[in-house]
């Protein structure tokens, strides 16, 4: 099993790139390879409760549909914190499935040997 | 993994699937079939029981690239693969894992 880190940095401003983090992490994690979605600057907006749930594009799955399906295949979904401090973004804001993370910890992932790919 | 795969033609013996997922009309689906495919594939299997077979029929080509793939990480085995007449692609899973 690999570990995979998937980057993504936007919220409702773009919801192709919000959309396709969650649909790569889920196939990734629905191919039993340990995945974690990164969600920084507006991206961390995602994680908390109710603001995903009306993010559509066009010819994409609803991402709130994607998102479930990923928390489903065991994929984790790690906030930023210093991304989520200055936007009043606690623990107790997000959704199930979702933690707030430090860099450090991040940095570990990716030293442990986690590849990551951002969108 | 390819090595697991073999072509079926028509008078070859088709595995007996005990569930068939269906993923047709993918140029009116929300999201292309690469996104949703082998997700549904792995909740599909979950229903199975390992030695079960699962016959996948999808009208998507690049499944051709994404189940191998996708049986190559989780185990799961490509027991055969088949083209119909009609272009739909079909695949017969054996489940190996417990997930």
């Amino acid at each position: 099993m690999a570990e995979i880190l998937v980057s993504c940095s936007y919220g409702k401003e773009d919801p192709e790139r919000a959309i396709l983090s969650f649909i790569f992490a889920n196939v990734a994690a629905a191919a039993d390879q340990k995945t974690a979605v990164l969600l920084t600057i507006e991206g961390v907006r995602l994680a908390t409760k109710g603001y995903a749930d009306d993010i559509q594009k066009e010819g994409f799955q609803p991402l709130k549909e994607v998102m479930q399906s990923y928390i489903a295949n065991g994929g984790q979904i790690w906030a930023c914190g210093t991304c989520a401090k200055p936007r009043g973004i606690t623990e107790t804001d997000l959704i199930e499935g979702a933690n707030i993370v430090t860099a450090a910890y991040v940095v570990q992932y990716i030293a442990s040997g986690a590849t990551s790919i951002g969108f | 993994m390819m090595g697991n795969r073999q072509s079926v033609s028509g008078d070859v013996a088709r595995p007996i699937p005990a569930a068939i997922l269906e993923l047709l009309d993918s140029s009116d689906r929300t999201g292309s079939a690469c996104a949703v495919l082998t997700p549904a594939i792995r909740a599909k299997l979950m229903e199975l029981e390992p030695g079960q077979i699962l016959l996948v029929r999808v009208d998507d080509p690049s499944a051709r690239l994404d189940v191998p793939a996708w049986c190559s990480l989780t185990g799961n085995v490509l027991q055969a693969q088949a083209e119909e007449d009609n272009g739909i692609l079909d695949f017969f899973i054996r489940k190996e894992s417990k997930r």
